[in-house]
């Protein structure tokens, strides 16, 4: 680009995920000069959206840089310091082809596979090819932290509060499954749920009813006495059946036979308050990918007049002697600014000197059909309990319609906390979703096939902590994390954000463009009666006004 | 209820530099912003045109400076009907950027996206881009083409009119890319959604 | 930097608004006077105004039924059709347009009445708690050859989808007599929304005119007592689980004694808890009292 960047800011962010994007925002919002650049040539780092070809091209290693050469640009008291670190990078596993490349070369391939493979029954409908689907690869926006929104959550209350909601569209989450008694089954989570369940009887649904109305409206005397006691306990001594148990503790609440009742209640209320609001699940999803919300915030930056720039990678942090922070190296430019904030993958290597102590395992499949069909299209959260001393797994299956996939094909996100290795961690929910069991060979329902597969693992940085302590003016911000929704993250950039300007609000509400004056259109113009007379006049105002625009600056 | 019966979501792209907002604010204010400077704050402006004694109104959205660098979000394409995109006739580089342009309006953009490339500044007196190459240019890529000047007012209601009257045309021939069909607007209000297979917009 | 960013003071907005709605006024009065020029009724609840179209519609129908020109009398009969529609948008509930509506189509013997059908159905999938649309299905429905089963479907649907809804029941109730093989399978369906929500009276009245149907027998009403009584254990302080109590006791053993010292029980119970139609119970228990 020809364009120079400006050299001095208020702010410089370093990285787009989500909590870079929320804070650049905010800065942007109360008038701070905000530069925001990232290195890769789309947004979100770890938190983006890729079509099939540029996932499968994924690069996991950061660069390294330290241009010892620019040190002319530096003042005498300054240090650099280098840019970036390979200590939280997303590790891939594996990333494999179930189908035939081509269809010519289909007969080779497939021997190939079947040597391979130890699953040589699983027959793949012959007329999907790999070539097929990569020239489909725009269709695809797999993400790499695919979220849900709950929709009275922090997050959706964020973006109607701060108007940022106009550039994102939604879809509701249609269904919510788990896996019960060796199959997948829909949980009844709303009133309308409840009443036309056929799977629990009567006295159930008036069981199911009363308990989900004592946890939203309950009292302390409600739960006095279980302080200390699991979540699963108080459904026990409410009498709930085994089903409804199941339905409770492992998918409304989310939880696990050692949650603690109080934990559990929490849990249960913040589903069921996300009820009725925007469709039948508590659940949203962005459209088009979860990729889209760091943009929705990196635009309203941009409109409030954030410098955004990709593909821009940085030659070295500039310290002073007091381990203030004073710019950054851009290319042959130095840019000063008051503050840092930047992802942790581009944290000095010299700095860090801590490490990931937990991963999160996760995998995504491309599928040719629902892992439990239906007459219409759904959008499901499947929320899959331990069994077996597995852990639970959250499964997100996405169709068409959500503008993540091609027609016919499914995308599905696996994700849990890492024990071993993703395909290990994940094994038994594939089996159970994609492969035919022994025992119940006689079934007549038709698996989905895996067409594609991606395995990974990512830290989560989330708990640990991240202050600088021997650099001043830095704040990083963490990675993914388990969290269904962008609860954490959102918290995460509000204390950033605070910490760096204490006395303004946290992203107020952005005017619409009917309320925004703009130069040239006075207040009298507009109320005048005759407009288009009035613009005759305005242009000669036009000057004056900029003028002082200008002076206020 | 407001008083329009359609709502077209038109984006503007090209190079800084070629005019972009001046278009904008030439059509919505009728007036020549002098100077450079983007408006902060401003996220899309809008007007409302009749078409067929219908009024149809326009939300036009601009790059808010993110083409600086090529950093557009792919959202912003994301649900626009029509595209506007814009180089300057008396600055080549502008105009040798357009495949670029297109290969991100290709990816992101939706395929039924109407597209309309726009040769701005034909005041100035320094023309590096004949008009038979621009219009040759859009032939090719099966663009609606217009030379225009926003100082001078020239054809800018014209190419806006234009879309509009097109974009009326297929929403009536049912040709629309049909956003609404799969989205819920989300908003501070409840809204009831019954069974319904739609996505939401958070207003 | 601050405040770069200019936005209009609330009193400006005011000012705005207020210009805004004269400008509406004025575009309204406009649009009022030519809505009179022509005749239309602004008011779509004055049924006179309705009458005389209809009159008019049938000079125009009788003077063109032996004409060739069936196109002039179909934009005609087409276009009472949007009136209805405008109407029908500025007040969906209005008797009036509902009726001229259906008046029309009856009159055409070209009507289109599988897209009126779905129209209705598109309708209730919107707001399905306008009695009119039902209504209106329900004649329309007689004309299209749908199946009593689909019609069904779309009852349990939209049952399914919010059962708090008087109209949804009652045009369930319209649909069909009930019979051997259904009634298992209603008795099931309001059960199952008495136990979900006990509270919510709308399924009460289903259940009413059920057991108002003969072909309920004892063996069903014994049934549905036991799970009353199941229920009432839950929910001790419903009423409407201790009035259908009564309605039942009072149906299969009116005379048997331990069971009249239940329903006494119920309407004491009853008497505590639904303190505005107390009298109305205390009634009913001294007529128990004294009939025993």
């Amino acid at each position: 680009m020809d364009y120079e960047l400006p050299s001095e800011f208020d702010l410089i962010v370093v990285g787009t995920g989500v909590i870079e994007s929320i804070v650049a925002a905010a800065a942007s919002r109360i008038g701070k000069r905000v530069l925001h650049i990232d290195s890769n040539n789309y947004y979100g780092g770890l938190w983006a959206s890729f079509n099939l070809d540029s996932i499968n091209k994924l690069v996991t290693e950061n660069e390294l840089r330290n241009e010892l050469d620019k040190k002319d640009l530096l003042k005498e008291n300054e240090t650099l310091y280098s840019v970036g670190n390979n200590a939280f990078n997303l590790k891939i596993q594996s990333q494999t082809w179930n189908l035939p490349e081509k269809l010519e070369e289909q007969n080779e391939v497939q021997t190939e596979t079947v040597d391979a493979k130890e699953d040589v029954d699983v027959k793949v409908d012959e007329s999907w090819t790999q070539e097929k689907l990569l020239k489909l690869s725009r269709k695809f926006n797999i993400d790499l932290t695919p979220k849900l929104h709950f929709a009275r959550g922090d997050f959706v209350e964020l973006l109607i509060a701060s108007n940022i909601a106009r550039y994102s569209e939604f879809r509701s989450v249609s269904r919510v499954l788990t896996w019960l008694n060796g199959q997948l089954e829909v949980v009844p989570c709303s009133r309308s749920d409840v009443f036309s369940s056929n799977k629990v009887s009567v006295i159930e649904k008036r069981m199911l009813m009363k308990l989900l109305t004592s946890c939203v409206d309950g009292d302390e005397k409600e739960f006095a006495g279980y302080e200390n006691k699991t979540f699963q306990s108080y459904l026990k001594d409410r009498k709930l059946t085994g089903n409804l148990i199941h339905y409770v503790l492992y998918a409304i609440a989310m939880s696990t036979d050692d949650t603690m009742c109080l934990e559990g209640v929490k849990n249960t209320k913040r589903f069921l308050g996300s009820l009725g609001r925007y469709g039948k699940t508590p659940f949203l999803y962005s459209m088009y990918g979860s990729g889209e919300i760091t943009q929705a915030f990196c635009r309203l930056s941009a409109v409030f007049g954030g410098i955004y720039a990709l593909n821009q990678p940085l030659n070295g942090f500039i310290f002073n002697n007091e381990h203030t922070f004073r710019g950054v190296l851009c290319g042959q430019q130095r840019i000063n600014a008051e503050h840092l904030v930047m992802s942790l993958e581009k944290v000095p290597q010299s700095v860090v000197d801590f490490s990931a102590k937990e991963y999160i395992s996760r995998a995504i499949f491309i599928t040719d059909r629902s892992i439990m069909e239906s007459d219409k299209e759904h959008l499901t959260l499947l929320l899959f309990p331990s069994i077996n001393g597995k852990r639970t797994c959250t499964i997100l299956e996405l169709g068409s319609l959500t503008g993540t996939c091609p027609k016919d094909l499914y995308i599905v996100h696996m994700f849990t906390k890492q024990y071993t290795s993703p395909e290990e961690d994940l094994k038994h929910c594939v089996e159970k979703l994609f492969y035919k069991q022994e025992e119940s060979g006689e079934s007549e329902i038709i698996l989905p096939n895996i067409l594609w597969s991606f395995y990974y693992s990512v830290p989560n940085t989330f708990n640990l902590g991240l202050k600088c302590e021997q650099l001043h003016n830095v704040y990083m911000c963490s990675g993914p994390d388990m969290d269904l929704d962008y609860d954490p993250a959102i918290a995460q950039a509000k204390e950033i954000f605070t910490s760096i300007y204490p006395d303004f609000e946290f992203l107020p509400r952005a005017p619409d463009p009917e309320e925004i004056i703009i130069e040239g259109e006075d207040n009298n113009n507009v109320l005048n009666d005759d407009n288009n007379e009035v613009e005759e006049h305005s242009d000669n105002r036009t000057e004056e006004n900029l003028q002082t625009q200008r002076n206020i600056d | 209820m407001e008083d329009f019966k359609f709502l077209f979501k038109v984006v503007l792209v090209g190079n800084a530099g070629v005019g972009k907002t001046c278009l904008v604010r030439r059509f919505t204010q009728g007036l020549f912003p002098p100077g450079q400077g983007a408006t902060i704050g401003v996220d899309f402006m809008i007007k409302t045109v009749e078409v067929e004694n219908e009024k149809v109104k326009l939300q036009i959205w601009d790059t808010a400076g993110q083409e600086r660098f090529r950093s557009i979000t792919q959202s912003y394409y994301r649900s626009a009907h029509a595209l506007i995109l814009v180089y300057d006739i008396s600055c080549q580089p502008t105009f040798d950027c357009l495949p670029d342009w297109l290969r991100e309006i290709e990816e992101y953009a939706s395929s039924k996206v109407l597209r309309i490339l726009v040769g701005n500044k034909i005041d100035r007196e320094d023309r590096e881009i004949p008009t038979v190459v621009g219009e040759d240019f859009a032939a090719r890529h099966n663009m609606y083409f217009l030379e225009t000047s926003a100082k001078e007012a020239e054809n800018v209601e014209k190419l806006f009119m234009k879309i509009a009257e097109d974009l009326m045309q297929q929403a009536r021939s049912k040709d629309l890319p049909r956003y609404d069909s799969i989205t819920t607007n989300i908003s501070g209000r409840t809204s009831s959604i019954s069974d319904s297979n739609c996505c939401s917009k958070l207003t | 930097m601050h405040g770069r960013l200019k936005v209009r003071t609330t009193e400006e907005q005011q000012l705005l608004k207020r210009k805004e709605q004269q400008k509406k006024l004025i575009a309204y009065r406009m649009g009022m006077k030519q809505i009179l020029d022509s005749r239309k009724p602004v008011n779509p609840d004055i049924y006179t105004l309705w009458n005389y179209r209809k009159e008019v519609a049938l000079l125009e129908i009788n003077s063109n039924i032996n004409i060739e020109e069936t196109e002039k009398l179909s934009n005609f009969l087409e276009n009472e059709l949007k009136l209805t529609e405008q109407c029908l948008l500025a007040n969906p509930k209005s008797y009036s347009s509902w009726h001229h509506r259906y008046w029309i189509l009856e009159h055409n013997p070209e009507a289109n009445w599988k897209k009126e059908f779905d129209l209705c159905t598109k309708y209730l999938t919107m707001d399905d708690r306008n009695f009119h649309c039902w209504d209106f299905r329900r004649l329309v429905l007689n004309k299209v050859g749908i199946t009593l089963g689909d019609e069904i479907k779309f009852s349990t649907d939209r049952i399914n989808i919010n059962f708090s809804n008087y109209s949804s029941w009652h045009y369930r109730s319209t649909l069909k007599a009930l019979t051997e093989e259904c009634v298992e399978d209603e008795l099931t369906i309001v059960k199952s929304a008495l136990f979900t929500d006990p509270a919510d009276s709308s399924a009460w009245f289903y259940l009413r005119w059920i057991l108002s149907d003969p072909i309920v027998n004892t063996e069903h009403k014994e049934d549905l007592l036991d799970n009353l009584n199941q229920l009432l254990e839950i929910e001790p302080d419903c009423r409407w689980i201790l009035i259908a109590k009564c309605w039942l006791i009072q149906d299969l053993h009116a005379d048997k004694s331990n069971y009249v010292k239940e329903q006494i029980d119920c309407y004491r119970k009853l008497e505590e808890i639904d303190l505005l139609r107390k009298g109305h119970y205390s009634d009913k228990l001294n007529k128990l009292l004294s009939a025993n």
